[in-house]
């Protein structure tokens, strides 16, 4: 369903600043609040039609509520979201430049 | 004049966007950042819907929803990340009116905000008066009794026994009951068995009686049964 370009604009906008602060979340936040931030931050990224760094939320989500079935230990998991996020937005900043 | 939608929202990038995507529409928006601003900002500007988030910090919206819905049948959409059937069936419970999930369209959210408007704001246009049994309704008043008790019933509540009380003797689809009571309808169907439950459950507690008989895998019937 496409947008309005209204909209669109917005959240092209945004997007760079959106992903900011979710690194920045997922950088501080403590183990915790990571499922919820993960969960908080999946909708947020996703609304805004970023939606591998969404789908990495999900995983980070799933392996924060239960460890033991994530494969590999929380940390490493969370390290990979945060690199799924921050490529993201070096692609986004790529594609502003140029 | 435009109908105006109160956002409340703790995050930002999101309220941001919701606000937006209704201004474009032409509703008037009115914004709010936790459930107690927002609680004040509903008293303060009366919007004709309410969207809600149910993880709100300190005061949910679920509990914004009850404190609402105590002093107002205004329209209450759950604007959430909580997916799970059972989060659904409590943001109902608590008196919400329809619900989307993150991450969502935009685009969908405003149609949704549209249809619960139409919803909330339709008169049929042969208003009446129906009696079935110890039953009354009517449509033009929006009052429903059991033996004289008045029902205290949500609108969607009150738009689904007219439908009943409007066929007593046939069954009411589902299909017809999506689209008589919700419009245009994007979920799936069991949003009418939520409401019917709770629908029964007031009847039950107001007049001892039992109503809205399922007919398994079509529909409902008033079935009026004492």
């Amino acid at each position: 369903m496409s947008e309005q370009p209204s909209v669109q604009q917005f959240i092209a906008q945004r997007q760079a600043d959106v992903l900011a602060r979710a690194i920045q979340t997922l950088e501080t936040c403590s183990e915790d609040e990571l499922p919820a931030q993960a969960h908080r931050l999946a909708g947020t990224l996703g609304t805004y039609q970023l939606d591998g760094a969404q789908q990495a939320c999900r995983t980070l989500e799933e392996a924060a509520k239960n460890p033991t079935a994530a494969g590999r230990p929380l940390p490493e998991v969370r390290a990979s979201t945060l690199e799924v996020l921050k490529t993201a937005a070096r692609r986004g900043e790529d594609e502003a430049m140029s | 004049m435009s109908d105006t939608v109160l956002v409340i929202d703790d995050d930002d990038d999101l309220r941001a966007l919701v606000a937006l995507a209704l201004t474009e529409s032409g509703y008037k928006v009115v914004q709010a950042p936790d459930g107690p601003q927002g609680i004040a900002a509903f008293h303060a500007h009366r919007p004709d819907l309410t969207v809600l988030d149910i993880g709100l910090g300190a005061m949910d919206g679920l509990e914004v929803c009850r404190q609402l819905r105590a002093v107002s049948a205004s329209p209450i959409v759950f604007l959430t990340s909580r997916a799970e059937e059972v989060d659904q069936l409590v943001g109902f419970a608590a008196g919400a009116d329809d619900y989307v999930t993150k991450p969502f369209s935009p685009k969908l959210l405003v149609a949704r905000v549209g249809t619960v408007l139409r919803r909330a704001a339709g008169t049929p246009e042969e208003s009446t008066r129906f009696e079935v049994g110890p039953l009354m309704i009517d449509t033009e008043e929006r009052v429903a009794t059991v033996n004289g008790v008045e029902l205290d019933l949500t609108r969607t509540e009150f738009d689904l026994l007219a439908q009943l009380m409007e066929n007593p003797r046939r069954v009411v689809t589902r299909d017809m009951l999506l689209e008589r009571v919700w419009g245009s309808w994007y979920g799936d169907d069991h949003v009418v068995e939520v409401h019917m439950s709770r629908l029964r459950t007031k009847v039950k507690a107001a007049g001892d009686l039992r109503i809205g008989i399922a007919v398994r895998g079509v529909g409902y019937k008033l079935g009026v049964d004492g």
